[in-house]
């Protein structure tokens, strides 16, 4: 190589450590009350949500998504992976009933079985993203609401994954909140919030939130300071002591 | 409109009165409200302490040779114990709960005959005698990002220290320590592993290690840079624009740090650097 080759390489960098994924699972409502206006616009806000990422460099090397829907049974529509040009984004249908606890069972499954790929092959990974869709109560039996609010304190608690909900016009945003409190902070153990969307048209609005947190997150090294908008969804708390 | 996050980061460097360099580092967690303030009061703390402290034991073994890691564990531990009651002091004074408070802290101190070493969770500290050599092995898991902190129960669990004698001291070149936000360009990603298992009996399968050497070639282009020009004020103009934009200039040609310039990659940045000016 001659010496002009020499000085106009950058003898200083590296590549950049691509390594480090932040897999985030959508946990998807589509029972029979979705069915119309809230189907489409959540098909639309998927696909609007693939054109953030590609327009973000740092989610499109670093944020792995995957789709989990729930109605009568849940179902993996997407599994975790980056999201490139060729990614087709599911189109959604609605089904019967809302088995929230079997969508977020396969959604906690899925975390745990793609961070056992990541320590296989020796990468980092920022704490996963397990983000609910719901539009309404749960048809699971109280048994297996309190077994689900169970596992997912103590996961959420080892911070194992990072747990958002979203609750959207008839969904039991008390339920939602409950499910979301952690207790190994003693300032939010008597406390628990949840997200309502303002209405169906702000699923991509609120996608948008989650994405633009995540690359936040990542590029402050891990801190999320993203905040939404009032007019998109408000924040409902609970308070759990009384 | 939300006023701007500080600086989590803090460093500090000087020289004891035995003409040891020490340099030390702190960065404070993002999610902690006052981890400026921790990690500010932490460098200047330990800085104070080491000034304050009687070094004739120490200083007498390093020259003899006879400073093994365990005894000098003993000796600096106990440091950056009073560092630790000292901020858990001054928060309590100001209302501050320990979990707003989280840092770690990075200490090395450069002895004629070899590097002391000290720290709590993640950061990295290397030197270069011939070749790169790593001074430390950061507190890290799987979770990127995920460390340990000084106020947290169980920190002197955590806390390593070492005694590292270069092999070629008279080829010396540099040496530094720095805080996480450095470590894309100054650690040398290209390999990975081993495992050196020195958090195994704490993390289990949760500790992960890189291949934590220095990567050389960025401290070498630094190095040629500072030197083509003769003021300190010619070193530090080059320096802060390095700082400020990423762009640095070497054999009279300007480049870029795309690690440094990208602007989305605002991880708080502390690096220390000596170097021998030939």
């Amino acid at each position: 190589m001659d010496t002009q080759s020499k000085n106009k390489q950058n003898i200083m960098e590296q590549p950049r450590n691509k390594d480090q994924k932040c897999p985030v699972v959508l946990v998807l409502d589509t029972s029979g009350s979705m069915e119309g206006a809230g189907i489409n616009e959540l098909n639309t806000a998927l696909t609007k949500l693939k054109d953030d990422i590609l327009s973000d460099p740092t989610l499109t090397q670093r944020l792995e998504l995957g789709i989990v829907c729930f109605d009568d049974e849940s179902r993996i529509e997407r599994p975790i992976d980056l999201v490139s040009v060729d990614t087709q984004m599911p189109s959604l249908e609605t089904g019967g009933t809302t088995n929230v606890v079997a969508g977020l069972n396969t959604a906690m499954e899925m975390v745990e079985e793609r961070k056992r790929f990541y320590k296989d092959n020796g990468e980092q990974y920022y704490r996963p993203f397990i983000v609910l869709f719901t539009d309404g109560a749960p048809t699971n039996t109280e048994e297996e609401i309190e077994a689900l609010d169970v596992k997912i304190q103590q996961m959420a608690d080892n911070k194992k994954f990072v747990f958002i909900p979203f609750g959207v016009e008839g969904a039991d945003m008390q339920l939602l909140a409950k499910l979301a409190v952690q207790t190994a902070d003693e300032r939010l153990k008597n406390q628990a919030k949840a997200w309502q969307m303002k209405d169906l048209s702000k699923f991509g609005e609120v996608f948008a939130f989650v994405s633009s947190s995540i690359s936040e997150a990542i590029n402050k090294g891990g801190t999320q300071t993203a905040t939404i908008s009032s007019d998109v969804a408000q924040a409902v708390t609970f308070d759990l002591g009384t | 409109m939300e006023p701007p996050i500080p600086c989590q980061d803090a460093g500090r460097s000087g020289i004891l009165s035995n003409g040891w360099h020490v340099l030390i580092v702190s960065d404070g967690a993002g999610s902690s409200s006052h981890s400026h303030i921790a990690s500010d009061f932490c460098v200047s703390r330990l800085h104070t302490l080491l000034e304050e402290a009687d070094l004739t034991t120490v200083s007498t073994a390093v020259e003899a040779d006879m400073l093994p890691s365990e005894d000098w564990h003993r000796w600096i531990v106990a440091l950056f114990g009073q560092t630790r009651e000292g901020l858990l002091r001054m928060g309590e004074a100001h209302g501050y709960r320990p979990e707003q408070l989280h840092c770690t802290l990075l200490l090395v101190i450069r002895t004629p005959r070899a590097f002391l070493c000290a720290h709590v969770g993640d950061g990295r500290a290397g030197y270069f005698d011939g070749s790169p050599k790593p001074l430390m092995v950061p507190f890290m898991t799987f979770t990127a990002g995920a460390t340990y902190f000084l106020v947290k129960e169980g920190w002197d669990l955590v806390f390593r220290a070492s005694v590292n004698k270069p092999e070629r001291p008279a080829e010396l070149a540099y040496y530094f320590v720095s805080t996480d936000g450095c470590q894309n360009y100054i650690i040398d990603h290209t390999r990975k592993g081993p495992k050196t298992g020195m958090y195994d009996d704490i993390l289990g399968d949760e500790a992960f290690y890189d291949f934590n050497m220095p990567y050389h070639p960025f401290f070498q282009g630094l190095i040629l840079s500072l030197t083509e020009v003769d003021t300190q004020e010619q070193i530090n103009e080059r320096l802060q624009r390095l700082v400020a934009t990423g762009v640095y200039v070497c054999n009279g040609e300007e480049k870029e740090l795309k690690s440094i310039s990208d602007l989305a990659l605002d991880d708080d940045k502390t690096l220390l650097f000596a170097f021998k000016h030939s």
